[in-house]
C-alpha cells in the first residue's frame, strides 16, 4: 500500500524497486482506503481490504495482479458496518481466510475465494480479538494475533497482542510468544 | 507488549512478526511451536510488516530508519538469520510517501533466494 497520489492504493512492483502498477485506483478519490495485500499463491490475483472514509466497516476485495481488471468484492455490504480484514490465501488458492468483528469481535473465518458465506473458524469469548492471520505454505496451520484483555474490576485492562497457532487438522490452539517462560 | 504481523516463511519452518518488546518494533523470527525467538533488526528505527521471499532468504519490510516510511529488504540465512547491529537492508522506494504491508509475490524467485 502507498499514498504516493494522496490515495491509499495496492500496488505492485519489481524487487529492484521500479515499475509500479497502481492495482486499485478509481475515480472514488477520498472515499476510501485500500490496505492489507495478500498475492494469491499463482500471483495471479491480490486480495486486499478496502475502508469507507465516510461508512463504517471494511470490506475484503479481490483483484487481478497485473490490473486488467477492476476489484471484485468478496462479499456483500454489512448491514451492521462490520470490518473484514486482513485476508489471507490458502496454498491451493482455494480459500481464503480472515478477520471480521461481525459478532461483536474479532474472529477468524474462512470463506471461498470466489465469494459464498464465510465459515466462522474461532470461537472466543468478547475480551479476545483474533486478527491477522497468515495460512502457513504447507497448507497445516493458520498463524494469528489474539489481542487479549486483562479483566481488573469488570474494566479490559492492559492489552497484550500474542502470536498465536490454529492447526487445521486438530483445531488446536495454543501461544507461540508472550509465554511464561521468555 | 505487542507481537503482531506474523509471516510465514516458504518452508513453513520459521515466522517472522513485528514486536516492540526491545523498545522499538522490530522483526523478529520464530519457529511454529514458539522456539529460537530472535530479532533479526536490532535497530533504532521502527522496522514493520514483515513477508519472506519465496524461499526464506530475504524478507521484504517497511523501515523508518531515514525518517520516512519505505520498503526495503533484508538478507537472511535459511536456518540462521544472521543478528547484527546493523542489518544489510536495501532500500526499494525512495519517495517518502506513506506505505505499509509489502507482501512479497509467492511465484516471484530473485537472484539472490
Amino acid at each position: 500500500m502507498s499514498k504516493v497520489d494522496g490515495e491509499a492504493d495496492i500496488y505492485a512492483m519489481t524487487t529492484m524497486g521500479f515499475a509500479m502498477i497502481n492495482l486499485t485506483h478509481d475515480k472514488t478519490v477520498g472515499l476510501r482506503a485500500d490496505s492489507e495485500p495478500a498475492w494469491s499463491p499463482d500471483g495471479q490475483f491480490v486480495a486486499f481490504q478496502r475502508t469507507g472514509i465516510k461508512t463504517p466497516g471494511a470490506r475484503l476485495f479481490v483483484v487481478r495482479s497485473d490490473g486488467s481488471s477492476d476489484p471484485r468484492a468478496l462479499s456483500a455490504p454489512s448491514a451492521t458496518g462490520a470490518s473484514e480484514t486482513h485476508p489471507n490465501w490458502s496454498p491451493d488458492g482455494r480459500t481464503i481466510v480472515f478477520s471480521s468483528n461481525r459478532t461483536g469481535h474479532f474472529e477468524l473465518y474462512l470463506v471461498s475465494a470466489t465469494r459464498g458465506l464465510a465459515k466462522q473458524l474461532t470461537f472466543t469469548s468478547s475480551v479476545v480479538d483474533n486478527l491477522e492471520p497468515a495460512w502457513s505454505p504447507d497448507g497445516q496451520s493458520i498463524a494469528f494475533v489474539r489481542h487479549e484483555w486483562t479483566m481488573l474490576g469488570g474494566i479490559p485492562s492492559f492489552p497484550t497482542e500474542s502470536i498465536y497457532m490454529l492447526w487445521l487438522k486438530t483445531g488446536q490452539i495454543y501461544r507461540i510468544t508472550n509465554r511464561e517462560w521468555e | 507488549m505487542s507481537d503482531c504481523q506474523p509471516a510465514w516463511s516458504g518452508d513453513s519452518l520459521l515466522l517472522a512478526f513485528e514486536s516492540n518488546r526491545n523498545g522499538t518494533e522490530d522483526i523478529f523470527v520464530v519457529d511454529p511451536k514458539g522456539n529460537g525467538l530472535r530479532s533479526v533488526t536490532p535497530l533504532r528505527s521502527n522496522e514493520f510488516h514483515p513477508s519472506w521471499s519465496t524461499f526464506g532468504r530475504q524478507i521484504a519490510l517497511i523501515s523508518d530508519r531515514t525518517g520516512a516510511t519505505e520498503i526495503y529488504t533484508l538478507t537472511v540465512t535459511p536456518t540462521a538469520p544472521v543478528v547484527t547491529s546493523k542489518p544489510a537492508m536495501k532500500q526499494l522506494t525512495f519517495d517518502k510517501a506513506p506505505k505499509a504491508n509489502p507482501a512479497w509475490e509467492r511465484t516471484m524467485p530473485t537472484p539472490t533466494d
